[in-house]
């Protein structure tokens, strides 16, 4: 699976989308408190949590008892970097189409 | 480049102009693959259609399924890398008659990959303008 795939995949589930939409608008958070806001069990906001943080999505540190969540967005380029290689692969392959057609 | 993230997570979309009927590009698409996407390409133009591509751009084999046909219009399909099934997407082929020609729009996104990846998860939402935000970000 490539990168973009996997950061595709991490995402493609809507409470963990909604998890990583949270953490982008700026604010670190816990498990306890995004399981509140999506009205999930803190276990549940754990395991998509890990999930974000396996996919490079998420960071976490301990402060005191607590762990912190934090986005992380470097792995968007992955699908950035996606979007303009297909881009330019079809570029070439509809400048053959082209000239397929009109020679 | 234009990503679109109203409902789709990633898309690519390019297009060119061809100063043939669309007829002539219909059948260059389906019946000539070979010609313009790899020795020995084929699309068979049905729903369920076989996708096979060998593919000179990338340097490799597709394989794939096709979603809709409709003649002279429109041809989508479903293709993976044949050694990476895991990373496949779907490919939407329009063609609009223009006064010159034709216009020929092709638009790749990871959509149905995600949809399967999600079928499972009955609440999925996609939130795009949050998601391109963050992708700009990461543009930054």
């Amino acid at each position: 699976m490539s990168d973009a795939s996997r950061t595709f995949s991490a995402l493609a589930d809507g409470n963990r989308l909604a998890i990583f939409e949270s953490l982008v608008s700026g604010r670190a958070a816990t498990a306890t408190l995004l399981a509140g806001d999506l009205n999930i069990s803190r276990q549940a906001a754990a395991k998509h949590l890990g999930l974000l943080v396996d996919a490079g999505l998420a960071s976490s540190i301990r402060v005191g008892r607590e762990t912190l969540y934090r986005s992380e967005v470097a792995p968007l380029a992955d699908v950035s970097s996606w979007i303009a290689t297909v881009e330019s692969q079809w570029n070439d392959r509809l400048a053959a189409l082209k000239i397929h057609l009109t020679n | 480049m234009m990503p679109l993230m109203s409902n789709e997570i990633a898309a690519a979309t390019t297009d060119v102009a061809i100063e043939r009927h669309t007829d002539d590009v219909w059948s260059a698409l389906v019946d000539e693959t070979g010609d313009w996407l790899g020795d020995g390409s084929t699309i068979e133009p049905a729903v369920g259609g076989a996708v096979r591509v060998n593919d000179v751009v990338s340097g490799t084999t597709r394989d794939g399924v096709v979603r809709e046909s409709r003649t002279g219009e429109l041809l989508e399909f479903d293709w993976w890398p044949t050694q990476s099934p895991d990373d496949a997407s779907t490919v939407t082929i329009e063609l609009t008659p223009i006064e010159t020609g034709t216009r020929v729009i092709i638009t790749e996104t990871a959509t149905r990959r995600l949809a399967a990846s999600a079928s499972a998860h009955a609440n999925m939402q996609w939130r795009g303008a949050m998601f391109s935000a963050a992708l700009s970000m990461a543009r930054v």
